[in-house]
């Protein structure tokens, strides 16, 4: 039997023991338990304990609950509603100019805090309900919430991003400057887009006066401390002052002083509530990476990945088809399975064919981590559209699909952008590096 | 089954005390690290102990809020064939894979025992300047294997009394 067929009978295996509901880091260390077993006997199982130590005592991994820690408490403040009024008084009068302020409020959001599904339930709250009472298009609106919340996925501080550097060995820092001019150039499409569809059709959006300019620059007082938890994080890890880890603590220790000082929203009970919430989350994600290593330990010693590697090499097919072909497989992906998961399990497999092409593997994390932008709007698992469901319960699931698809088509453009132009990605890490 | 049932209450609210201690882990992990960050940049006196309790806290927060996370139905899972079969055929892939669950917590608190053994056996040291005796760091895994395979039982036990006797069930609820 080759090994190929194995890695195919193991991934079938896998997606059964998934789509049956059995939780991924079960299902990956499960399987990856098995097949220990079964090519190497005792001695193979013998290191699955040591395996799940290696990956989980990591100082870069380290950088995940605490930026959790930070978006949980930046979305326990109330900055994001500061964030979008503020905007708000600034672009009301564009066509569609509190959509587009959402969607710029997301940008800034995504720079506090690293988890999507947080930006969903904040602009889901607090800009769906004033867009509807005046009359904007449902469609437009739950489209640009939903798909300008996964900006936090993209832009730093990304929790994808860190799991992406944990498993590719690549610079976490790198990732996160690499990150920015995607995020940019995506929010900045997703507004265009609304001021072109509003332009051509006023009915989607009402026309609102302009707000004055002494209350356009009193807004500004509200966003300051927005300012200083985005400078405290990435200033401190661009500067060389401290780690994306180190920067992670200081941003969570930031975001506590000013939601408790400033903003007096953060008790002791809510204090509370966002630890239980971190921890839980922390366990959930964080376990994945243990089953991920000891699913790609057992895919190392029966030689999978060299096998597969040398098969797509040979084949015939150039670098930039090979990425196309790996997007279009985790885009499905990603409408089954979800996106962390995604990008731990294909990662470790995908590197050394990336490697052997003459590749840059941070090139492709950032290709990853735009594709599972698309993977948090997609049904049937698109988290997104249960989180803004979920906080708008009145607005029908059909109409947020339909919403997103325009969105979705906006995401699609701007990663082939980004994998016909590497340089995009590629130049402001090339910068900060030197 | 008085005492069972119990020692099921009094297992629960184990397992939420270790997600209390994990929220505590995490509280340290955050001040700790802000600590050394403050202490290299502005007394210029670096803290070197920082990074390697920080990896063994970041293990111990992984694992051992996992009976929670299993509880509170945060794993990540998909059940999107899972919600569209029977309630009897849920119930049985949901036992085949709590099966499959306790399996793999099993040996790997077996696995984990052994680990912690040997580096006790063979007196294994982590380089640094802590120089901390592994087994300590290592029974972290073995610990919350062990934790979790008891709760997986509990888990199992509860299914097997759904799956196989629910009338008794219902003749004691309703």
């Amino acid at each position: 039997m080759s090994v190929l067929f194995i890695g195919v009978i193991v991934f079938a295996a896998l997606i059964i023991l998934v789509l049956l509901g059995c939780p991924i880091f079960f299902a990956l260390g499960g399987i990856g338990l098995g097949g220990l077993y079964i090519f190497s006997g005792n001695a193979g199982i013998a290191m699955v304990a040591q395996r799940m130590f290696g990956s989980l005592n990591s100082f870069s991994l380290m950088a995940a609950p605490l930026f959790i820690l930070m978006g949980n408490l930046i979305f326990a403040s109330g900055i994001g509603k500061d964030l979008y009024d503020t905007f708000g008084k600034w672009l009301r009068g564009l066509p569609g100019g509190l959509v587009i302020a959402t969607i710029i409020a997301n940008i800034f959001f995504g720079a506090m805090c690293g988890v999507s599904i947080a930006a969903v339930a904040t602009f889901g709250a607090v800009a769906m309900p004033e867009l509807e009472k005046k009359g904007y298009n449902k469609e437009l609106c739950a489209g640009a919430i939903c798909s300008s919340g996964a900006l936090s996925m993209l832009i730093p501080p990304s929790l994808m991003f860190i799991l992406y550097g944990e498993v590719a060995n690549v610079s976490v820092g790198a990732l996160f400057a690499g990150g920015i001019v995607p995020g940019v150039i995506l929010g900045g499409m997703m507004a265009l887009y609304v001021l072109i569809r509003v332009i051509k059709n006023p009915k989607l959006a009402p026309a609102e006066e302009p707000v004055s300019w002494p209350d356009k620059w009193k807004s500004l007082g509200r966003v300051w401390p927005a300012i200083v938890v985005i400078l405290s994080v990435l200033v401190s890890i661009y500067t060389g002052i401290a780690t994306p880890t180190e920067a992670a603590a200081i941003g969570a220790v930031v975001s506590y002083l000013l939601g408790h000082f400033y903003y007096r929203r953060l008790g002791q009970k809510e204090l509370k509530a966002v630890l239980k919430d971190t921890a839980l989350t922390c366990g959930a994600i964080l376990i994945m990476v243990a089953g991920a290593s000891i699913f790609t330990g057992f895919l190392n010693i029966i030689g999978f990945q060299e096998a597969l590697t040398e098969k797509i090499v040979t084949m015939g097919i150039s670098g930039i088809q090979f990425v196309m072909i790996m997007m279009g497989v985790m885009i499905f992906l990603g409408c089954l399975i979800d996106a962390a998961s995604v990008v731990l399990v294909t990662t470790p497999l995908v590197i050394p064919i990336i490697l052997s092409f003459g590749l840059d593997p941070l090139w492709y994390g950032i290709l990853v981590v735009i594709n599972t932008e698309m993977a948090v709007i997609t049904p049937p698992l698109g988290l997104n559209l249960y989180t803004l469901n979920s906080v708008r319960p009145e607005l029908d699931l059909g109409l947020i699909i339909k919403g997103i698809v325009p969105y979705f088509f906006i995401e699609l453009a701007c990663l082939f952008l980004f994998i016909y132009f590497p340089a995009l990605a590629t130049w402001l890490p090339g910068l900060m590096g030197k | 089954m008085a005492i069972i049932d119990s020692f099921v209450k009094g297992f629960a609210h184990f397992t939420k005390g270790l997600r209390k201690a994990s929220e505590f882990v995490l509280i340290t992990m955050t001040l700790i690290t802000a600590y050394h960050v403050i202490m290299r940049y502005i007394f210029k006196a670096p803290t070197f102990w920082v990074t390697e309790i920080d990896g063994y806290l970041l293990v111990f927060l992984s694992l051992i809020a996992m009976p929670e996370v299993l509880r509170e139905k945060r794993m990540i899972r998909i059940n999107l064939l899972l919600d569209k079969i029977s309630p009897t055929a849920q119930s049985r892939a949901e036992l085949f894979y709590l099966l499959v669950m306790l399996v793999f917590c099993f040996v790997t608190t077996y696995e984990g025992v052994k680990m912690v053994a040997n580096a006790y056996r063979f007196k294994l040291f982590r380089e640094g300047i802590l120089h901390t005796p592994l087994f300590i760091p290592y029974s972290i895994i073995p610990v919350s294997m062990a934790i979790m395979t008891m709760h997986l039982l509990i888990e199992i036990r509860e299914h097997i009394r759904k799956l196989f006797y629910p009338k008794k069930i219902k003749e004691l609820f309703l």
